[in-house]
């Protein structure tokens, strides 16, 4: 049994991600006009190149001035500007409503307050920060921004919007979530419209063949998709001592974890991680792991910058 | 205040448990902890126990409730107990009953004598002299008389001893040394307080006809030494008396038992012609004896003087006891399921499967033949010139009649009334066979007497008057103690499902 989240506080993460933008990394179908570059060029946006004149081409296109200096003409071919709908998918399953107190006194002993420095949250406080930050970028640059959490019985579902207090409405219906049970990310990813950004929150634990699958089958249909894997320090390293590790959605499974057992629990722990990353970007989709320990704002800033690096980061 | 401890052993024993129920508490191989880990699945598999070691203890109540638990266990069956009248050596004296009337006198003033240090300094005692501080408490005589002193002081027991003396029928016969051995054992066994270690005086003639076969395992039972007090050298001859008795105990040699030298007559046997007890007479009848035993007849003869009856006796049986002859009760049917026993008689224990009836007690009836636990197997009561045999045990199944070892019982069954003047030709025993009788070495201790007689005897367990309460504390420390831990399992699964709520937004920002 978990405790009813607190509400998140919006003002000092939206204060600290202002003016951050988040690029798509290629260009996106034509649309309604927007700030993401389209893959239909045109004649009224951002002057790109110019082109020589072929019989057709509307001679007001043509550029006269320089036809004037070179006797040629030219025509201006400018890109054209689409909106790129951002879709929001949070894990809500039991799995991250993690660590419990105990074992939050536990790691407070060991492990101090975090290796950044900063307040070391639960799995689902960093998947809501997340998930509010970067719906706070993505509606900042005029896109339209929706909501799928998965919950029991039925999925929490908030449409793309673009209009004022869409932010806000995220953060309340994400408020309102208490992690349980285990979500059906699977369906919920296929039921997203395909052209549209899709970051996923979430700890990867459910049914993981399923949803790197349908991250394919997503990334294939024209969507870009980011797998945010939200990770916990004492994930990383369980607490110290002799403990009965019992899976939250599992709760038969009851193993040891002892000294003996910690480094192959670690080893296992970081080839599972490392092959998750690998199948993501083999996928095409893009894969960030964020800890628990590092700051909202922080997190949403690297995964906004990283959309014009490398695949992952 | 002394205090006794029935079973030292329980008391080891239970503070091995202790040691190891601490032992337990500091090093126990138990679950530990539950921890909520969503990547459990990463954890190898294998048993969730893991042995847990503690230099302090957990629960400090808890143990010591357990530790009391087996504490009070132990010391209520350990049998401890505090008693102030307990005494270290205690002395049984055991009477002999006086070969006739004339002797009774003199025997009386023997038994005086025996029970007041004061009066029996020129007392002879074959094997190692009794100890004279060591109080009487108990004093048993021979043909189911007896009679115990209420306490421990010279006067009380020769009063006892008075008593008994009374009590002896001018007719009473005699028994067994084994017989004696076996009575004495039984009184130790019943003493209360047990003391620590027991003496045993054997006042008696020692004629060679109370010896018997029997007697050499029956004395082994008695583990320890026996002061012998041959009680015609208690008589009025004083000094000149124990050398004369000295004499004739060493002149009398390995005399031959009476029993065996008994004169035996014809037996009438009345039952089935298939009868075991008719087949058994009819086969010592052919045997080297020369049909002294079993001459047996058939019908109705009337010259036999025994006749064994296997069926419900007629006047005409009561008036053939009246003209003198002996008449054996020894029914064929109605006895109950038969369980391993034995008989002793004439010297010889036949150890066979027996159903046994209880014989009410007579008075004026002795007793022929006892089971191994003392108690009475047959005995004889007179019946106008003749008398009537009670037999209080069945004929055996099979052939256990027909063996060698069943030969003294159905000789003593088959014997004239008149067994006073074969009593008559009785010899003292030399002085080495009562020395070995009497055995040396240390004194017969209270562990030693439960162990020989727990096996056969219930009433030798030793039972402390605390052990029902003991047991009972115990109990009621059990329940408390199973109460603590349904408290710390409470407890521990209230702290297992507390959580803490997540930091505010405003933390995690900053």
């Amino acid at each position: 049994m978990t405790a009813v989240p607190a509400p998140l506080v919006l003002g000092p993460l939206l204060d600290a991600l202002r003016g951050v933008k988040w690029p798509t990394r290629e260009r996106v179908r034509a649309g309604l006009p927007g700030s993401h570059r389209a893959n239909q060029r045109g004649t009224t946006g951002e002057f790109t190149e110019f082109r020589a004149y072929r019989q057709g081409d509307d001679p007001r296109r043509i550029d006269w001035r320089l036809l004037a200096r070179s006797d040629r003409a030219f025509v201006r071919i400018t890109d054209e500007r689409a909106w790129w709908p951002t879709w929001l998918l949070v894990d809500a399953s039991a799995s991250m409503a993690f660590p419990e107190a105990a074992a939050a006194r536990t790691s407070s002993r060991a492990d101090g307050v975090g290796s950044a420095g900063a307040v070391t949250l639960d799995k689902w406080t960093m998947a809501r920060a997340l998930a509010v930050g970067l719906a706070a970028v993505a509606h900042a640059t005029g896109d339209p921004v929706g909501l799928l959490a998965a919950t029991r019985p039925e999925p929490r579902r908030l449409p793309p919007r673009t209009r004022r207090g869409t932010v806000q409405a995220i953060a309340r219906a994400l408020d309102s979530i208490t992690p349980d049970g285990s979500a059906p990310l699977v369906h919920l990813l296929a039921r997203i419209p395909s052209g549209a950004r899709i970051v996923l929150c979430t700890d990867a634990l459910s049914e993981t063949e399923g949803l790197l699958s349908a991250m394919a089958v997503a990334g294939a249909a024209g969507s870009e998709v980011t797998l945010v894997h939200v990770v916990h320090p004492l994930e990383l390293t369980p607490p110290a001592g002799a403990w009965q590790a019992i899976d939250p959605e599992h709760p038969t499974d009851a193993r040891p974890l002892a000294a003996g057992s910690r480094a192959a629990y670690r080893a296992a722990f970081d080839r599972w991680r490392a092959e998750v990353a690998r199948r993501c970007i083999t996928t095409g989709a893009r894969y960030h792991e964020v800890v628990c320990d590092e700051a909202p704002a922080r997190a949403v800033r690297r995964l906004t910058a990283a959309a014009l690096g490398p695949v992952s980061s | 205040m002394n205090m006794s401890i029935g079973y030292p052993w329980v008391l080891w024993a239970t503070a091995v448990a202790v040691a190891g129920v601490v032992i337990a508490h500091l090093l126990s191989v138990t679950r530990p902890p539950a921890l909520r880990l969503p990547t459990a699945r990463f954890v190898p598999e294998q048993s969730v126990r893991a042995v847990s070691r503690a230099t302090r203890p957990s629960d400090v109540w808890l143990l010591l409730v357990r530790v009391l638990v087996l504490l009070l266990a132990g010391i209520a069956l350990s049998a401890v107990s505090m008693n102030g009248a307990r005494e270290p050596v205690a002395t049984l004296l055991v009477i002999d009953a006086p070969r006739d009337v004339t002797d009774a006198l003199a025997w009386r003033a023997a038994v005086q004598r025996a029970v007041n240090p004061s009066e029996g300094a020129g007392m002879s005692v074959i094997g190692a002299a009794p100890l004279a501080s060591a109080p009487l408490l108990a004093i048993v005589a021979a043909d189911g008389v007896h009679a115990m002193a209420s306490d421990a002081s010279p006067a009380a027991l020769a009063a006892a001893g008075t008593a008994v003396m009374d009590s002896l029928p001018n007719s009473a016969r005699r028994v067994s040394l084994a017989s004696l051995l076996l009575r004495a054992r039984r009184a130790a066994a019943g003493l209360t307080p047990a003391p620590d270690s027991l003496q045993l005086v054997v006042v008696s003639d020692f004629m060679t006809d109370e010896d018997a076969s029997a007697l050499e395992a029956v004395r082994a039972s008695w583990p320890g030494r026996i002061a012998m007090v041959p009680i015609n050298a208690l008589g009025a001859g004083g000094a000149g008396s124990n050398a004369r008795e000295a004499e004739g105990l060493a002149s009398a040699g390995a005399a031959p038992s009476a029993e065996a030298e008994r004169e035996l007559a014809p037996v009438d046997v009345r039952g089935s012609p298939d009868d075991v007890v008719r087949a058994a007479y009819a086969m010592f009848g052919r045997g080297a004896r020369g049909g002294a035993v079993g001459g047996t007849t058939t019908g109705s003869s009337t010259d036999t003087p025994v006749r064994v009856l296997r069926s419900i006796p007629a006047g005409e049986d009561s008036a053939f006891a009246e003209q003198g002859g002996a008449l054996v009760l020894w029914d064929s049917a109605g006895w109950s399921a038969p369980e391993g026993a034995s008989v002793i008689a004439s010297g010889v224990a036949l150890v066979a499967t027996f159903a046994r009836r209880s014989l009410a007690s007579s008075e004026d009836a002795r007793t022929i033949a006892w089971w191994n636990d003392g108690t009475v197997a047959a005995d004889e009561q007179p019946l106008g010139r003749g008398c009537v045999r009670r037999v209080g045990f069945g004929a055996p199944a099979g052939d256990v009649l027909l063996g060698d070892e069943a030969r003294g019982i159905l000789a003593t069954l088959a014997a004239h009334c008149d067994t006073e003047a074969a009593l008559g030709r009785a010899e003292p025993l030399s002085a080495d066979r009562v020395q070995r009788l009497a055995g040396d070495g240390a004194l017969a201790t209270a562990r030693a007497l439960r162990a020989s007689s727990a096996a056969t005897d219930r009433e030798a367990i030793p039972v402390s008057p605390y052990t029902r309460w003991l047991l009972l504390a115990a109990l009621v420390l059990l329940g408390v103690e199973t109460w603590l831990r349904s408290q710390r399992s409470a407890l521990r699964a209230r702290d297992r499902v507390t959580t803490v709520p997540p930091a505010r937004t405003s933390e995690m920002v900053a």
